[in-house]
């Protein structure tokens, strides 16, 4: 019999960053309406974010976090006002395409900046016991810290005043503009931190995967992000948040099960089954396993 | 048997009732004006019955039977052909190719007879000329009567026509209210026309008038009577009609 | 609508393939990118929506035809029919399937889903180790043994090309006749405004699932032609590329969405553009595709054909559908 509480605290860590992932994805679709198609890329964005501080000025992920919000949040906007302010005339298509052809496009230019190679760090200050389990202290800090953007998020969005126009714009878009909401500023902003947002999860990202950050890593990402918010109910931060956790789980738990029932490449058949999940979240409940 | 009877419909938007239990009935060859001030429910009754939206509760019958379930497309099908409020052409195809959608899927028909028939609608509502112009270019004016031509080409039995008249000045509303009149006669159909309030030149070639307010039917008619009505006399600005 | 033009263009290379056999690795490449162009077109083009899992349809016919090589040797000569058929059977199945579910959905969902497709059947067939699992089919021995040495060397070579350009011009002729008939008002009409095209009467799911079935099988003989025929290979990272929606794309913007010529002339300018773009800047020649497809879409959404038509007079744009 295998002990899977290792396993289940291992998802429940790495579902927290999971979560945080996927709330920038849910929180632009949920005010703009339009699926980040190039949400990898931004998470790669992040973990080489992570990388070059902790190889060049040795700042360890924790610290870099606030590096990668403020260049997730350059690049938000860049993305806002270059790709999809432009395209929102065009149509769904046109955006979609152009916003995938970015992805691509972050991708080759990462490979050319950084070189192709798998690279990577550890940042190492010991482990603690979890009644008798053992965890890695960076990566519980790691997803510590994700829980809490997470609910800083949900603070700006029901305790400020740009989160009262961000909620009128989601209701109403043209009812916003007339009680004087600047609509395209509510987009532009919420693309940023939006991106933000996911560039954090990349750089936190970086504690679970010591040689894995790469040019490409970012596709399974998307996908993984796509799962999770679909679950979370696509328009709900909160609700990625938790469908990441339950993602984390079922990622975890699935390696030493379709191990043991020996498939050849267990996470591989995790991650598949992330896919059927997907499917049958489409088929039965489109909208999510949370109304918020 | 009437055409349309819609009994009791009840349509809410969150916490808002849209429709508060709306019921309406219709005649072959009736062109009936739904009039009533924004917000009073109109545009919802309209959506209700060409399928747009499914209502909390209340049925809408056809012909006697009951389409409350059926999706907007087989209502389309069935003969219920709707004018939009803003026209919504099909920008890149050409004036013809719009109005043969409307013959081809609205009214079944095959290729070669759709291509036909569109020739008459468009011939019939004066944009014949236009055949072959992208319908992207065309005027406001000129949108307005290929909507029409469209709803027309779909053989409607049923013709639905969502303000159509707002925008247009009163030469052309003029225009466009003969020529509905003349449909409903010489197409032997009924036509319900939503019209913002005061819109006389509508309101007195129609046969019946029903008169809306916050989701209710407050008054219905003939003309005069359902416009001298003193509760729609007092909602009106407490202005008598005329 | 008259299409003596594409077809034309498709008719010259394939003379161009049998008479010059030399040629015919270039002949090859340049169709396989008109025809991806022109089967992305008849469900991306046509429809409006956008289904990323591209690859996993070209997947679909690779491994449908290299199963049948692979593990059904008796067949003898027959592997290719029905290698072919369960190619396309397997794509337009999955394209069902996955149509049926996500097609109802708004197009968000739906490009969702399609990205995850592809992910997933790889996931799949390298996760439960499946067709050769992560190693692939290598498919050379057995060629030989089925066709004979001689027919396997033509099949891999003029064969896989002519296969090319045969998938490419049923793919003209398919967007052309769907173009001209019921369906292909349905889908202009759908694309332009999907709900003003529901309340005159028509089923959207419908004919966009009929759409993407077509795409995906056109996508599927594609896939046989390059990889079981051509390199006598299938292997998942090769198949599964993702890069194949974006060579698809790009020919299709580049040439004119939702036009019958469009993708003919996007291929014809998409590859030299590449290979021209790839000798002076070699290190940058993968940056070409993504930039290409941003420039278009940014600045010319309608393509080459698509601008033309906009602005020549009718009687011109009818020789250029």
């Amino acid at each position: 019999m295998i002990d899977l509480i290792p396993y289940f605290l291992n998802g429940l860590i790495v579902g927290s960053i999971y979560g945080l992932i996927t709330i920038g994805l849910s929180f632009i679709f949920g005010i703009l309406k339009v699926i980040n198609v190039a949400h990898g890329s931004f998470v790669m964005l992040g973990a080489y974010i992570a990388y070059f501080f902790f190889v060049l000025w040795a700042y360890p992920p924790l610290v870099s976090i606030f590096a990668g919000l403020a260049i997730g949040a350059l690049a938000g906007f860049a993305l806002y006002h270059a790709v999809i302010r432009p395209l929102r005339k065009a149509g769904e298509m046109h955006i979609l395409v152009a916003l995938f052809a970015l992805g691509s496009l972050m991708a080759e230019l990462a490979r050319i900046a950084w070189g192709p190679n798998v690279v990577g760090f550890t940042w190492n200050i010991g482990s603690i016991s979890v009644s008798g389990y053992v965890v890695q202290l960076s990566q519980l800090l790691g997803a510590i810290a994700a829980l809490i953007i997470a609910l800083a998020l949900q603070l700006i969005l029901y305790r400020t005043s740009f989160g009262r126009a961000v909620r009128a714009v989601v209701q109403d878009p043209v009812g916003a503009q007339i009680v004087g909401i600047n609509v395209e500023r509510v987009f532009a902003i919420s693309t940023a931190m939006g991106i933000a947002l996911t560039t954090a999860g990349g750089v936190l990202l970086t504690l679970f995967i010591p040689v894995g950050i790469n040019p490409y890593m970012g596709d399974p990402y998307t996908l993984m992000a796509f799962v999770i918010a679909v679950m979370g109910g696509l328009e709900s931060t909160m609700g990625a948040y938790v469908a990441g956790l339950i993602f984390g789980e079922i990622l975890s738990l699935g390696y030493p099960l379709f191990r043991a029932l020996g498939f050849a490449a267990p996470y591989q058949m995790s991650l598949f089954v992330g896919f059927v999940i997907l499917v049958l979240f489409l088929l039965f409940r489109p909208s999510g396993l949370f109304r918020i | 048997m009437k055409l349309l009877k819609v009994e009791n419909v009840v349509k809410k938007f969150g916490g808002l009732a849209a429709l508060q239990g709306v019921s309406l009935e219709i005649d072959k060859g009736e062109f009936v004006a739904i009039v009533g001030p924004n917000g009073s429910g109109k545009t919802t009754l309209l959506n209700v019955i060409n399928g747009v939206y499914k209502p909390d509760s209340g049925r809408v019958l056809f012909e006697g039977r009951d389409i409350t379930k059926l999706p907007a497309y087989a209502r389309a099908k069935m003969g219920i052909s709707r004018a939009f409020q803003v026209p919504r052409p099909f920008p890149d195809m050409t004036v013809l190719d719009n109005v043969v959608v409307g013959a081809l899927f609205n009214g079944g028909l095959d290729l070669q007879r759709a291509k036909e028939v569109a020739r008459e609608a468009l011939e019939y509502v004066g944009l014949g000329r236009k055949a072959d112009e992208l319908a992207g270019r065309l005027t406001f004016n000129e949108l307005r009567l290929l909507e029409l031509a469209r709803a027309l080409a779909g053989r409607p039995k049923l013709l639905l026509l969502d303000e159509v008249m707002a925008g247009l000045n009163p030469g052309e509303i003029d225009n466009m209210t003969k020529l509905i009149r003349r449909v409903v006669e010489e197409k032997d159909i009924a036509a319900l026309s939503l019209v913002e309030h005061r819109m006389k030149a509508v309101v007195q070639l129609a046969h019946r008038v029903v008169v809306m307010h916050q989701g209710k039917v407050i008054a219905e008619g003939p003309p005069d009577v359902a416009l001298n009505d003193p509760m729609v006399v007092e909602i009106y600005l407490g202005k008598p009609w005329r | 609508m008259k299409p003596h033009v594409p077809i034309a263009i498709y008719l010259s290379l394939v003379a161009l393939s049998l008479a010059k056999p030399e040629l015919s690795q270039t002949v090859a490449t340049v169709a396989f990118y008109m025809a991806l162009g022109q089967a992305v077109n008849i469900f991306v083009g046509l429809t409006g929506y956008v289904n990323f899992g591209y690859a996993a349809f070209i997947a679909m016919g690779a491994y449908g035809l290299g199963v049948v090589i692979a593990y059904f040797p008796q067949l003898g000569t027959w592997t290719l029919p029905v290698g072919l058929l369960l190619g396309v059977a397997l794509a337009g199945g999955l394209a069902l399937a996955v149509g049926a579910v996500a097609l109802r959905l708004r197009s968000a969902y739906f490009a969702i889903a399609t990205i995850g497709i592809n992910e997933a059947l790889k996931d799949l067939i390298v996760g439960a180790g499946i067709w050769g699992g992560s190693s692939g089919l290598v498919l050379g021995y057995n060629m030989f043994q089925e066709y004979g040495r001689d027919f396997a060397l033509f099949l891999s070579t003029t064969g896989s090309t002519v296969l090319i350009l045969a998938t490419g011009l049923m793919a003209v002729a398919a967007t052309y006749l769907l173009q001209s008939r019921e369906i292909g008002y349905a889908l202009a009409a759908i694309r332009q405004d999907e709900d003003a095209a529901k309340v005159m009467g028509i089923n959207p799911a419908k004919y966009k699932l009929i759409a993407f079935v077509l795409s995906s099988a056109f996508s599927a003989l594609l896939g046989s032609a390059a990889f079981p025929l051509a390199a006598t290979q299938v292997f998942p990272d090769t198949v599964f590329k993702v890069d194949y929606i974006l060579d698809g794309l790009a020919v299709m913007f580049l040439g004119g969405a939702g036009t019958v010529t469009g993708a003919v002339i996007g291929g014809l300018l998409y590859v030299p553009i590449r290979l021209l773009l790839g000798q002076f800047l070699p290190a940058y020649q993968a940056l070409v595709t993504p930039l290409l497809v941003l420039a278009v879409v940014l600045a010319a959404p309608r393509g080459i054909i698509g601008e033309l038509r906009a602005r020549v007079s009718p009687k011109i744009r009818e020789w250029i559908p």
